[in-house]
């Protein structure tokens, strides 16, 4: 390998180290920003003036979580038990966190899964047909699907595909996560939030590679349309859609905490929900630690393979500045 | 030239956002020419049908849900232009600190910001609800500091775009102090490019304030807010579509209404 590259995708991951670093001090920030006595709060589960909490309880509560130490002390002690997975007790489910989260995540990895295929598939679709359809009618058409997918809140997408095909049709449960069938309804609602992003942005590039000196070139020497664009459109098009591959993830993350909670299913989405609203904080801090972290590895999975997709990128001068494209 | 020739003749689209938009801002500004009831009153049978007299049905109190959608709309709006100014005002003196500083606040700034950035917005937003506790208010603050980053990003950009320009650094030479030069210089150019991602991102922060409503850390129940009524209703929605369906769909056509209208806006600048 070059050197040139070498030091690309060191800078690279030492970015994410940092950018996981502050995702970890952020998420200790979180109980030193919180007014009152954190240990009251989660021994009442989030009611600031139930004020019947024992004394013993909350003694135990800081001592574990190390309230009653300074600051520094506190915060070195956090790191420490990050690094070790360490990450105490889930009060208000009475398991330990990193259980908790380990059952969610499987829920959680199944409906992502199945949500980016449904949402590449469909944003693909609807760019392919937004930016190549031969009239002006059908391109529009497609173009406005593009805009209500980004314009129609999730919850409203799912309310109205539960009453559809849950009560009346009767074809998937409503609630619940029992097998395959459990997991249509999410899946489609969580893609159809992202498939409207994508399929602008797919869009965009094709129409800016279709007016390409090569395109040109390779018309004039007589290509037709339909290979033309399989051969020259479509994989330089793609492109851009790299660059939003990590906020498309974050999209899902976000998603799944409100379909989680809407289809009840026991993920870590519907578990941050809760954990806020039961103001359990160790949940909390391992959940935003968590989800910095899965942003922090795909960023960094993109960054390292854009050089294999696009070798004009080497420099992360170079790679930054094709992202902001 | 193309500027005023989109204003002689609006498409249909960007007409009919206006339209809306202007509906939603006057129910929200007076409320009650448009509500025939007390929202927060019991004035009919539980869960009624869409009728001459409840336009829009009642809810399993047998309040109106039409009424509650009107007054609904001044929570919403309010929540949301709230976020939005903590995101401009925040986002703006960090970003212009960043680009103008540069150096040492700038690479400090800036690392904070892709931290930031690596949480999804609606996850950060519910972080800082777990430590300001629950309430409308502290929904719009919460979704407000979950969009500075973008508006860091935005104003810094454009401080670094304009102190490099020559009347910038006449100003500074003619002996005009920095803190001078900056709120004459580099707020007055800005602001045109912020305002476009504020009017964009007003859209999306509406659009957040009613998720987190509904996922219930928003408005006390009997309050009328878009996003808990939705969430009211939403087990009823067999037997009583409208209690959950008016609100959705006033939110979906005011989210859709607002990126129309500010998109067509960012055309233009640019």
């Amino acid at each position: 390998m070059n050197k040139q590259l070498l030091t690309y995708a060191a800078s690279r991951v030492g970015h994410a180290a940092l950018v996981l670093f502050g995702a970890i001090t952020l998420s200790f920030a979180i109980l030193q920003f919180t007014p009152g006595d954190p240990a009251r709060l989660i021994v009442s589960g989030g009611q600031e003036d139930a004020g019947a909490a024992n004394d013993a309880q909350l003694a135990q509560i800081r001592a574990e979580m190390g309230l009653d130490k300074p600051v520094l002390v506190q915060y070195f002690g956090y790191l420490l038990r990050v690094l070790s997975f360490d990450w105490g007790q889930a009060y208000s489910l009475r398991q330990p966190v990193t259980q908790v989260i380990g059952d969610g995540l499987v829920h959680t990895v199944q409906l992502g899964a199945l949500s980016i295929g449904i949402m590449v598939a469909l944003g693909l679709l609807l760019a392919v047909g937004e930016a190549l359809l031969p009239t002006r009618w059908l391109r529009q058409v497609f173009s406005s699907l593009t805009v209500l997918g980004i314009g129609v809140p999730s919850f409203v997408m799912a309310i109205i595909l539960l009453q559809v095909f849950s009560f009346k049709l009767g074809w998937f449960p409503a609630f619940g996560a029992g097998g395959f069938s459990s997991l249509v309804l999410p899946a489609i609602t969580i893609a159809l939030l992202g498939a409207g992003t994508l399929s602008q942005v797919f869009s965009r590039g094709i129409r800016e590679v279709l007016g390409e000196n090569h395109v040109l070139v390779a018309r004039t020497k007589g290509m037709g349309h339909a290979r033309l664009v399989r051969t020259h459109v479509l994989r330089n098009a793609s492109l851009p859609v790299y660059t939003i591959v990590g906020m498309l993830i974050g999209g899902i993350v976000s998603g799944a905490a409100i379909i989680e909670t809407i289809f009840g299913r026991p993920g870590i989405g519907n578990l941050y929900v809760e954990a806020v609203g039961a103001r359990d904080f160790p949940l909390i801090q391992a959940l935003i630690v968590l989800t910095g972290g899965i942003y922090m590895v795909i960023t960094l999975l993109v960054d390292l393979s854009y050089p294999l997709i696009d070798p004009r990128v080497t420099s992360p001068a170079q790679a930054s500045r094709r992202s902001r494209r | 030239m193309s500027i005023a020739k989109n204003l002689r003749r609006p498409s249909f689209g960007v007409a009919a956002a206006a339209a809306f938009l202007a509906l939603i801002a006057a129910a929200a500004l007076f409320p009650s020419l448009f509500a025939r009831f007390d929202p927060v009153a019991v004035v009919g049978p539980s869960l009624a049908a869409p009728d001459p007299q409840f336009w829009l049905g009642t809810d399993l109190n047998g309040r109106d849900v039409f009424s509650r959608v009107v007054y609904g709309a001044r929570m919403s709006l309010a929540a949301g232009v709230v976020a939005i100014v903590i995101s401009v005002v925040l986002g703006g003196l960090l970003g212009m600190a960043a680009g103008y500083l540069g150096g040492w606040a700038d690479a400090v700034i800036s690392r904070c910001v892709e931290v930031l950035v690596s949480i999804p917005g609606l996850l950060l937003s519910l972080a800082v609800i777990s430590i300001l506790g629950f309430g409308v208010d502290k929904v719009a603050i919460a979704v407000g500091i979950a969009g500075i980053p973008g508006f860091v990003r935005i104003a810094r950009a454009q401080t670094l775009k304009i102190v490099n320009l020559p009347y910038f650094d006449a100003a500074l030479t003619s002996g005009t102090g920095g803190f001078k030069s900056i709120i004459t210089h580099v707020v007055p150019n800005a602001a045109g490019a912020i305002a476009v991602v504020a009017g964009l991102d007003l859209g999306g922060a509406i659009l957040s304030i009613a998720s987190l409503s509904f996922l219930g850390f928003g408005a006390v129940p009997p309050m009328p807010e878009w996003g808990s009524q939705i969430n009211e209703g939403r087990l009823y929605i067999a037997t009583a579509w409208w209690w959950s369906l008016a609100p959705a769909a006033v939110v979906a056509l005011t989210v859709l209404s607002v990126n129309r209208l500010s998109s067509q806006i960012g055309t233009k600048e640019s």
